[in-house]
């Protein structure tokens, strides 16, 4: 199958590797995007729900919640990294 | 008849910005941290890792002060915004993160791994000094109390 594609692309662009590059650059960003796309959303889900139980500790879980989307997100960040390496 | 107890759910909504000041806390920090990570990649790569080193730190503190002012502006006015301004914050800011990259690219004065390598490492750093600090002061998140030394 990657011979294929890497056929075509390089019949289309003249050069096979950086095509096949190109695709497992943006694939790795997407995917790598996927989780903490899930994360934050039970992260925030999470939050909210304890905002509205207890109002009064709202402040504590908005901090939680901020750092916690953070420290998610760096594992987005991770993937934009493999697509900078395998950019061509 | 009881007075009419008041509840909790009725709480005058605070104006309290946990977030923003914990932003506040990481880009004041990355000023004064950051120029030690500058530092270590002009060494290495020169005046082009100077540069791709802080425009790394710049996207990163931007990126920090940018999410909290959006869940600050969405917390005000529901919970399903707050979702949704979360939610699409981090596609923007993934979006401005590539963007920004893919503009300086192909720039004479670009380093790639100066650039990485700040971006993971002032991202992480701030993070885990921030988190830190909020575990100290857990009584004022992200605020250190006036006049009590840690």
């Amino acid at each position: 199958m990657l011979a294929l594609i890497s056929t075509i692309l390089a019949e289309l662009t003249g050069d096979g590797e950086a095509g096949l590059r190109a695709i497992g650059g943006g694939l790795g960003y997407g995917l790598a995007a996927i989780g903490p796309g899930l994360g934050i959303g039970i992260l925030v889900g999470n939050a909210i729900t304890a905002m509205a139980r207890q109002p009064e500790s709202a402040a504590v879980a908005r901090t939680t919640m901020f750092l916690g989307i953070a420290f998610t997100e760096a594992i987005a960040l991770i993937g934009f990294v493999v697509f900078i390496l395998l950019a061509p | 008849m009881a007075e009419h107890a008041p509840q909790a759910t009725e709480e005058a909504p605070t104006e309290e910005a946990p977030e923003r000041e914990l932003a506040r806390d990481m880009v004041r920090r990355g000023i004064v941290g950051g120029p030690v990570l500058i530092g270590v990649c002009t060494g290495v790569w020169g005046f082009d890792g100077l540069w791709s080193s802080a425009f790394a730190l710049g996207l990163i503190l931007f990126n920090f002060w940018l999410a909290a002012s959006l869940i600050t502006w969405s917390v005000r006015i529901s919970p399903a915004v707050l979702m949704a301004g979360v939610m699409s914050g981090y596609i923007i800011r993934l979006g401005i993160l590539t963007g920004a990259y893919l503009l300086v690219r192909d720039g004479g004065w670009f380093e790639a791994m100066a650039f990485i390598i700040t971006l993971i490492a002032a991202h992480l750093v701030l993070l885990v000094w921030e988190t830190r600090h909020v575990s100290m002061s857990l009584a004022y998140p992200g605020l250190k109390p006036q006049g009590v030394r840690s």
